[in-house]
């Protein structure tokens, strides 16, 4: 089918499903973004009901190293803050995919109205 | 009910082979929320089955294919339970019990609305599957 479109089009039609691609990666990124603050807000939660001198290990690796309560939220909440980070960057990159996908649409709706007429 | 064009036929097609592909995804995820019950479901027996001991037990520690070594466990009232994130918290055997029980529970949730939805995809592609029938000359 893409054989009968004018070369214009199909070069669109190309950058269309690059850009459809990207999306999916990106989508498939911030699902897992969301699943880790999720995991570290249930982590966080966890943490928050022991008491001061509980007994904590983090995995580092393959090791688990022993850490204390205060220490741990820490590093939980600063990684809480890279994730948030990144979704941030994500929705930003998402924003410009989304416009690019419906500019090539439009394009190629153009080239293929006017090869219609 | 209208008759179907080539046109209508070939998305009919492709709808199929997405739902399909869905429910391939679907059914993978169903099978490690499973797996993952079951985990829970063994450590939850393990706790109970120690909880009775009141003193250190002789036992074996796995090496790996079908190998072993002697070796003690003591302290089995205390447990180191993943919380996620790679954080893991020292508790008693019935706190920790709590949080997998809880985490099993949470498993079977998500495993009952997998399935719900592994049934809408199925109901879907059996009525692509219907309508193409119905149009198909004998």
């Amino acid at each position: 089918m893409s054989s009968e479109l004018p070369p214009q089009a199909q070069n669109q039609l190309a950058q269309l499903q690059q850009v459809q691609q990207q999306a999916q990666a990106l989508g498939m990124q911030k699902s897992q973004m969301e699943s880790m603050q999720k995991e570290s807000e249930m982590a966080l939660e966890e943490l928050e009901k022991l008491t001061d001198d509980a007994v904590v290990y983090r995995s580092i690796g393959e090791l688990q190293i022993k850490s204390d309560k205060q220490e741990t939220i820490a590093k939980l909440k600063e990684r809480q803050e890279t994730l948030s980070l990144r979704l941030q960057s994500i929705s930003r990159q998402e924003e410009r995919i989304s416009k690019r996908f419906n500019q090539l649409q439009e394009q190629i709706k153009q080239s293929m109205g006017t090869q219609a007429q | 009910m209208p008759e179907l064009s080539q046109q209508d036929v070939q998305n009919l097609a492709m709808q199929h082979r997405e739902y399909q592909k869905r429910a391939q995804t679907v059914q993978q995820q169903l099978n490690m929320i499973q797996i993952s019950i079951e985990d829970c479901t063994r450590a939850i027996g393990t706790l109970d089955e120690l909880s009775s001991a009141d003193e250190s037990l002789d036992t074996m520690f796995p090496i790996g294919s079908g190998s072993f070594i002697h070796g003690k466990l003591d302290k089995v009232d205390k447990v180191v339970v993943d919380v996620g994130a790679g954080v893991n918290v020292e508790k008693s055997a019935e706190d920790a019990k709590e949080i997998l029980n809880k985490r099993k529970a949470e498993f079977q949730k998500g495993l009952e609305r997998m399935n719900a939805s592994l049934t809408q995809i199925s109901q879907r592609i059996q009525s692509i599957e219907s309508m193409i029938r119905e149009n198909t000359p004998q």
